[in-house]
């Protein structure tokens, strides 16, 4: 087990190093000079110099590498110029808008999908599994953006329960913080949770077929018994994969649902600084996202290890 | 022949499936209605006609017009063109590169399988999103951007379906009777391997395909994707994005396209799968973009 | 009457499976089912204790200690929890992987007799069947097969059933460990007076355990009789192919003290290292074959006969080329090879081999022309003529027509898929075949012909063989020579009929006693 934690953190650390590379290259490739940039076009040669050797500019390529990853180490991100701030304060603002959509996006998608996927499983071949099937179907093909759009129509245009748009800092109203964040959870989730209740139907649909479940039927359970004691956690391995996935592309998602509700997230912040070409800050929120996905697939791995005797004893993968 | 026979019955079944027969059927009117678009459409959409902008539904513009005065119907019909093309782009840039690589793997094994699957963990670290912006970063925003990002997500999802489904025909006891009568590793991956998971890939790809109209949309609702004076389904979204609360029908008609698209193309990809194999309908699709 | 099975009929659509069975099975009566793939045996079984796949449709009466089975699934759960124990075939995948094994023979326990019972009826179980207590402590994937056949049995018998079934329960396990199952089996029904349903294809496993058999044939229930009557007196024609198919007829041993000697295998070792690339911890590799060394002469049969996990089929592929040793040297024809990953192409012509599962020997993407044709790669300098007539010649020596080249393997049944596996293995006219357990995969009425069908080849091509084997009786009606292996080395080698008069390790006297 221990081996297995071991094996699984260093894959994590160095999928984050290439990561880091991978993106300290594409960006380095830039054309035009950043310096350059933040001084203006009318800056005479000598300015401009000058601050290249302040930015470190000037250094050769992979001592400009070793240099932005030891500072990240110690939680330096380094300046934005375009908003003249500490890269991580504020990307740290934003991501107290985005992580918990996506945290109450993951919840949602939870609680609706696995059940419906249950249901569905257990009524097998019947009128309601085809009926919750048809709506899953259905959910997976809506964008969730465009569900957003919709939601805005309804809920804020049509019986204003909420606000169109906009976000209430948790500071400054907890519950406000929270309302302004349900509508765009909820597109959020919708195509998810449809995503997790075929994955969840599926995999008990599979599992009930197996040996063991026969096996604990002739110890004297109804097939229905039989699928709940037994099936339903061994079916949970595949959704523990698909969970994390979505993870991942939830915190993706966040992104354009912002756009839909005016959220001042790590999306916007982003799409500030490709428009005002600020690497640093672009580099910054790109390893943030990368950091969270990759942490996310630990977490997976290792609640897979947890959850199946088989993987604990191997060791490895 | 007996063989033409079966294989008959099982094209009959595949088509005697209905949901796969409903699947390829809505695909191939909206494909077909995006094809037309090249050659004609009902009113020229680069013609801008600011007197009949907002106009409802009529015999002239059957789904009215938009900010523009531009025929809705048109401007869809060309929307979808750009929608499949970047999906079918992506899903060639994913088999082209994700499929010789799955195959490798599962054959050579060793440091090139490991070197494969590692590098697909690490893609599945890059949602498209996330590719996109890094390519927007480098080279501004356009449809082609779109298509590389889709592309790049597309390439391990192959990778992983052809190794898994090639992992699973390799312990056949035909590829060992294969290597000892002198073939290569190579020769085997493309001569005994990529046949039988033909089926398995054409499955994905029509998965592949909806996620990528879906994907395409996303990317370009935020700016990311298709740039004006082009158009694209998701571009359609954006644009109506400062307007919807006014006009509705201008979010809700792409809306609609892109979600009968991805409807069809998975009823499709279902259908075919129960159909092409029975083995495969246990596999639930499992990528999502975002 | 325990059970009565009153003309029983389970379809899957038009056709029936099951076509019309009566039979019944007294209190304590032990009842074997005999029948190859297909028959339907397996359905029967099920249909008795309700758990037939969904889709099946049943007719005709099951009558269980008086009355029809339950039409309710929660009466009908109780009463196969309270009367029927139940084993099948696949004691890899019939546990709950995710389950301790004690807690899954408890869940058993459970629902027949009060809580506090449960600990202490579960270490009786796990000693009964032959386990030990700290077995209880662990999941399925750390218990050999034999081990999860035993708490299959334990589970079976948790509710002290009046009536135990078993379905193929040994097919899955090595010679050895079935004897011991089956010994268990027997010891169980006496000491608890059980009734047993036993199903098998194996007509001398039926016959060591049940005092009356019937024999089923594509559903229907051609010959019921006592053992003794159907092995000494077959009254069916079927019956009469299985009985003849049970029976060893050894071929007087063939003199080849003239032959040269055509192979050599000189201290060949083959270690596997475990450790992955990259991995943390060192792992003891491990000794799959150890300074093994013997020779075949032309036209000779040599058997490696072993348990599983012996080394036998590692040293099968090392032979014919897929893989090399990791060290010693091997010899055919005057040359050596094994020093390299890759044999020589005349070389690789000289050898072939038959795999066990005609199943998946053939690519079902290719017509079996182009399979049959595909080792002739080896010799590149014959023309497309040349090629085709070598295939031709090929799938007439062994019995088929060459009409059949240009069908797919889907439409072949096992046996004639095996020739044409045959067939492939001798187009390029090889000195030495291997044959990896060539006929274990076949149902038992049509391996005696594809037995003949190799001695004769033998004979007419002057093809040596090494078949790989766990079968003792089938490896002594076709081998002038036998090697037992354990454990990655030869513990013994002599000719069939030292082997089987004057056996000198102790796996070899094993070997003999599991036969049945």
């Amino acid at each position: 087990m221990l081996v297995f934690f071991i094996r699984r953190l260093i894959g994590f650390a160095l999928t984050l190093f290439v990561a880091a590379l991978a993106i300290f290259l594409l960006l380095d490739i830039l054309p035009g000079d950043p310096a350059r940039f933040i001084l203006g076009i009318n800056a005479d040669e000598q300015s401009v110099n000058v601050l290249r050797e302040q930015m470190g500019l000037n250094l050769p390529l992979w001592q400009r590498f070793f240099n932005w990853i030891s500072s990240l180490l110690v939680g330096d991100f380094g300046l934005s110029f375009s908003q003249n701030l500490p890269v991580l304060d504020l990307i740290i603002e934003r991501v107290f808008v985005s992580f918990p959509l996506a945290i109450f996006a993951m919840l949602i998608s939870v609680f609706i999908g696995l059940p419906i996927g249950i249901i569905a499983a257990m009524r097998h071949g019947k009128a309601s599994d085809s009926v919750l099937m048809t709506l899953a179907q259905i959910g997976i093909a809506i964008p969730n953006f465009w569900f957003g759009m919709l939601l805005v129509l309804v809920f804020s245009v049509m019986i204003s329960w909420f606000p169109t748009g906009g976000f209430i800092y948790w500071n400054e109203s907890f519950f406000g913080a929270i309302k302004s964040l349900i509508l765009p959870s909820i597109a959020l989730a919708l195509p998810q949770a449809a995503i997790l209740a075929r994955v969840m139907r599926t995999a008990l649909v599979d599992v009930a077929s197996a040996d063991y479940i026969r096996t604990a039927q002739a110890k004297g359970l109804t097939k229905g018994q039989a699928i709940l004691r037994h099936g339903v956690q061994n079916a949970f391995l595949p959704v523990l994969t698909i969970l994390g996935l979505q993870f991942a592309f939830l915190i993706a998602g966040t992104i354009i649902v912002e756009n839909v509700f005016y959220l001042p997230g790590l999306g916007k912040l982003i799409f500030i600084a490709i428009s005002e070409r600020d690497l640093v800050l672009v580099r910054g929120a790109l390893i943030i996202l990368i950091i969270v996905v990759t942490f996310t697939m630990l977490v997976v791995d290792l609640l897979y290890a947890l959850v199946d005797p088989r993987l604990r004893s191997r060791g490895k993968a | 022949m007996k063989y033409s026979n079966e294989n008959k019955s099982v094209f009959k079944k595949a088509w005697g499936h209905l949901n796969l027969r409903i699947g390829v059927f809505g695909t191939l009117i909206f494909a077909l209605m995006a094809i037309v678009s090249i050659f004609w459409t009902p009113h020229d959409i680069k013609y801008l006609d600011i007197s009949n902008r907002f106009l409802g539904p009529s015999a002239q513009y059957l789904l009215g017009t938009d900010f523009f005065g531009r025929d809705m119907l048109s401007m869809l019909m060309s929307g979808a063109l750009t929608s499949f093309i970047v999906a079918l782009v992506a899903v060639g840039i994913g088999l082209f590169f994700g499929v010789p690589l799955g195959l490798l793997a599962a054959s050579y094994g060793g440091l090139f399988e490991w070197l494969v699957l590692r590098t697909n963990d690490f893609l599945f670290a890059f949602p498209a999103i996330i590719s996109a912006i890094i390519i927007t970063t480098i080279f501004g925003p356009s449809a082609i951007n779109t298509i590389i990002a889709i592309g790049i997500f597309n390439i391990p999802v192959f990778a992983r379906v052809a190794r898994g489904g090639a992992l699973s025909i390799i312990s056949h006891d035909f590829v060992a009777a294969s290597r000892l009568s002198g073939r290569s590793n190579f020769s085997i991956s493309f001569v005994h391997l990529l046949p039988n998971i033909a089926s398995l890939l054409i499955v994905q790809a029509s998965v592949q395909l909806s996620l990528g109209i879906l994907a395409e949309a996303s990317l370009s609702y935020i700016g990311l994707g298709t740039q004006p004076p082009a158009t694209s389904l998701g571009l359609m979204l954006k644009e109506a994005q400062s307007l919807f609360l006014l006009h509705p029908m201008l979010a809700i008609l792409p809306g609609l396209t892109i979600i009968f698209i991805v409807i069809f193309l998975n009823l499709a990809g279902d259908g075919l799968r129960d159909a092409l194999d029975p083995r495969l309908a246990k596999q639930g699709s499992l990528e999502s973009a975002g | 009457m325990l059970v009565e099975v009153k003309n029983l009929f389970i379809s899957f659509g038009a056709k029936p499976a099951v076509d019309g069975i009566s039979f019944s099975i007294k209190a304590g009566e032990r009842f074997g089912l005999i029948g190859e793939s297909g028959s339907g045996k397996s359905l029967t079984a099920l249909a008795l204790c309700a758990l037939l796949p969904s889709g099946a449709k049943l007719a005709g009466d099951i009558i269980f200690n008086d009355k029809p089975l339950p039409a309710s699934e929660k009466q009908m759960a109780k009463l196969r929890g309270n009367n029927i124990g139940i084993i099948f075939q696949e004691p890899m995948s019939a546990l709950n992987p995710l389950m301790k094994i004690k807690a899954q023979i408890g869940e058993a326990i459970k629902l027949h007799f009060p809580k506090k019972q449960t600990k202490n009826r579960v270490n009786k179980l796990l000693l009964e069947v032959g386990l030990e207590l700290r077995h209880g402590n662990r999941y399925p994937h750390q218990l050999s097969g034999g081990q999860r056949q035993r708490v299959m049995i334990a589970i079976a018998l948790a509710a002290e059933p009046k009536l135990l079934i078993c379905d193929e329960p040994t097919s899955a396990l090595d010679l050895i460990t079935q004897k011991t199952i089956l010994e268990l089996l027997d010891k169980l029904c006496q000491d608890r007076k059980m009734a047993l349903l036993f199903i098998s294809h194996d007509l001398k496993a039926v016959a060591s355990l049940c005092e009356n058999v019937g024999v089923l044939k594509s559903g229907k229930l051609v010959e019921v009789a006592n053992s003794k009557q159907i092995f000494e007196n077959p009254k069916n024609d079927y019956t009469k192919i299985l009985v003849n198919a049970a029976k060893v007829i050894v071929p007087a041993l063939s003199d080849l003290s003239t032959h040269n000697i055509l192979f050599e295998a000189k201290n060949i070792t083959k270690v596997f290292n475990q450790n992955a690339w990259l991995s943390l911890t060192k792992q003891e590799p491990i000794i799959a074959v150890n300074n093994v060394s013997f020779s075949i002469k032309t036209s000779q049969a040599v058997a490696l006969v072993g348990p599983s996990g012996c080394g036998k089929s590692t040293l099968a592929r090392m032979v014919v080329g897929l893989m090399q040793p990791s060290g010693g040297r091997f010899r055919l024809l005057g040359e050596n090879y094994g020093d390299k990953p890759h044999l020589d192409r005349h070389l690789q012509r000289e050898l072939s081999l038959v795999f066990q599962d005609p199943y998946n020997s053939f690519n079902p993407r290719q017509k079996v022309g182009v399979s049959l044709a595909e080792p002739l790669r080896l010799s590149h300098s014959s023309s497309k003529d040349n090629k085709l007539k070598a295939v031709i010649e090929a799938i007439e020596l062994v019995g088929l027509s060459p009409d059949f080249l240009n069908r797919y393997p889907h439409e072949f049944s096992g046996g004639q898929r095996q020739r044409l596996a045959i067939a492939r293995a001798i187009v390029s006219k090889p000195a030495l075949i291997v044959l990896d357990e060539p006929v274990s995969a076949l149902d038992v009425s049509i391996r005696g012909e594809i037995l003949d069908l190799l001695n004769h080849l033998r004979f007419s091509l002057g093809i040596s063989y090494l078949l790989i084997s766990h079968d003792l009786d089938m490896v002594q009606m076709i081998c002038d020579e036998i090697i037992i292996m354990q454990s990655g080395k030869i513990v013994e080698k002599a000719n069939p009929y030292d082997i089987f008069n004057n056996p000198k390790h102790q796996l070899t006297k094993d070997l003999l006693a599991a036969r049945l």
